[in-house]
């Protein structure tokens, strides 16, 4: 038998080569969690005896000459937001402690389908709330490249396992920011596609018009490989784009020659020195490998934070209120069923969850709605049209992922406006629904790994991926 | 809310609200009858229930 590869395309292809076996590949990964686990805390629960089971069955079906899919025996975490059937599904909440979810949401069984083996549900922050994964209802996760700092949020768990090395990949979901920014803290490849590009059916909602799911990966050819996977209509969801899922791969080794790479002038300040010399950097690699680099300006951007923080709370006010104590996790009991409704949720839900429930359900009140709700649907407007003058100039755009690097435990979890302007620069597509990822690309303060973020138009996925290629490989990464 | 009070200062006159960003609509599935989700595993997911149903508190408060 061979070493394990380290990437899910290397693991799939020496699998169905019959070059090691699917259970050799968990047997690895799992030790590698045994290992560093308690130190990481990347998992709310690891699956360790239904991924043993999922890869023995995965070999059997090679040894009997039975076709199985492209991710065949590459493990992956998911993160605790999305349902899997029969097994504990939290969001990080003491809400929905020991829940388990009556059905599969499309991407796990989409992922099954592929022949990727679930190893484990990821912790995050609590609803996906959070920018540091210090909102879990179940303790933080540390940064693998510095244990001292967070790994990001909300999916800091799904960026850890990966940069850990539990898993080779691993499912994220996408708010304002929450697979990219985590990416960046952690060094590792994090995709936000086109909103509606893949199904949100059993991924437990935050802010139905901004929640998409993506991956991470530690290449772009892998982060391309499971959007191919995860992505195309479904009709269990409204909102999914009724298109094929897109072929990417093939654009990760394209280049950039020809393309235009918009650089926004009036981007928000507040980036560290550091992470704009980074910026810069990327932008001269991209210059070197044919782009024209073209100045660009969107100048409601600056608005961005703002309408988000309306937007996505009054959402989340909406879609949080099903935690009623009825039907599943959490409940405490009370003479009636208002009192019932209180106490459970005064219980169940942390002081973020709250928080924002409280803001959503105010910007959405009789008298505030359109001074406040109202006028941020408007804001978001304004910020989609700024992005499509854009595209008329350029075909993609690079900003920063993240202003700072990796933070310190404690440093912004009791300041929120500091911890949410960790998202300035990923909100904004959030907003538009546009795809984007993150790429790394070298250092910053303290040696800890800085992001770069690749913005595209709609379903403009193949220009990203070209961009996220040409920036992997300029950073020294796979080709 | 007062870190809110930024976007007071925009021209938001004609500019129209939006609401998703990818607007679809009548989005229907097609006509097929699918399996349901097992009631009896739905129920044992929930914090009580009885004869097929969820059980909650009483809706109108005891002092009525």
């Amino acid at each position: 038998m061979s070493a394990i590869p380290s990437t899910a395309s290397e693991i799939a292809a020496a699998v169905i080569a019959k070059r090691i076996t699917a259970r050799a590949v968990i047997d690895d990964y799992l030790s590698r969690i045994d290992a560093r686990e308690s130190e990481i805390h990347a998992f709310n629960l690891v699956m360790a005896q239904e991924a043993r089971a999922q890869a023995d069955a995965i070999d059997a079906d090679i040894a009997a000459g039975r076709q199985v899919g492209p991710l065949a025996g590459v493990p992956i975490a998911i993160k605790d937001n999305m349902c899997t059937h029969g097994v504990e599904t939290t969001c990080s909440s003491k809400i929905l402690e020991g829940w388990k979810p009556p059905y599969d949401a499309t991407v796990i069984t989409r992922l099954r389908t592929a022949g990727a083996v679930i190893i484990g549900k990821t912790n995050m922050d609590e609803f996906a709330m959070g920018s540091s994964t210090e909102n879990s209802a179940f303790g933080s996760t540390r940064n693998p490249c510095d244990i001292s700092r967070v790994p990001g949020g909300s999916s800091g768990g799904s960026a850890a396992a990966v940069a850990a090395g539990f898993s080779p990949v691993s499912l994220g979901s996408d708010t304002g920011g929450s697979i990219r920014q985590p990416a960046a803290l952690c060094g590792v490849v994090g995709v936000k596609p086109t909103y509606g590009v893949v199904s949100r059916y059993g991924l437990v909602a935050y802010a139905s018009s901004l929640d998409q799911i993506g991956p991470f990966a530690t290449t772009v050819a892998d982060a391309a490989l499971l959007t191919e996977v995860i992505g195309g209509h479904d009709p269990m969801d409204s909102t999914s784009i009724p298109l094929a899922s897109p072929s990417l791969l093939p654009s990760v080794s394209q280049g950039v020659a020809g393309m235009r790479i918009g650089r926004v002038t009036d981007l928000p300040a507040g980036a560290e020195p550091a992470v704009e010399e980074r910026l810069d950097r990327a932008f001269a690699a991209l210059e070197t490998a044919g782009a024209t680099i073209v100045d660009i300006t969107l100048p409601s951007l600056s608005y961005a934070l703002t309408a988000y923080y309306l937007i996505a709370p009054a959402e989340a006010s909406s879609n949080l209120a099903r935690f009623d104590g009825v039907r599943f996790g959490l409940r405490v009991n009370a003479a009636d069923t208002n009192s019932m409704y209180g106490a459970t949720r005064a219980a169940g839900f942390g002081d973020e969850v709250k928080r924002r429930i409280m803001l959503g359900t105010y910007a959405l009140s009789a008298g505030y709605y359109d001074a406040y709700y109202g006028k941020a649907l408007k804001v978001r407007r304004l910020i989609a049209q700024d992005f499509e003058r854009a595209y008329e100039q350029v075909d993609a755009i690079l900003t920063p992922t993240s202003p700072v690097v990796a933070f310190k435990f404690g440093d912004k979890v009791d300041d929120p406006m500091s911890m949410y302007l960790c998202d300035i620069y990923t909100i904004p597509t959030n907003l538009a629904g546009h795809p984007a990822m993150s790429v790394p690309f070298g250092t910053g303060a303290h040696g800890l790994p800085v992001g770069i973020q690749v913005l595209a138009p709609a379903l403009g996925e193949q220009a990203m991926f070209r961009v996220g290629g040409a920036l992997e490989v300029a950073a020294g990464g796979a080709q | 809310m007062g870190h809110f009070s930024d976007i007071d200062a925009l021209d938001l006159d004609g500019v129209g609200p939006m609401t998703q960003p990818y607007p679809l609509i009548n989005i229907m599935r097609e006509d097929v009858e699918l399996p349901c989700l097992d009631t009896d595993e739905v129920l044992a997911a929930a914090p009580a229930s009885d004869e097929r149903r969820f059980r909650v508190p009483p809706i109108i408060g005891l002092d009525d």
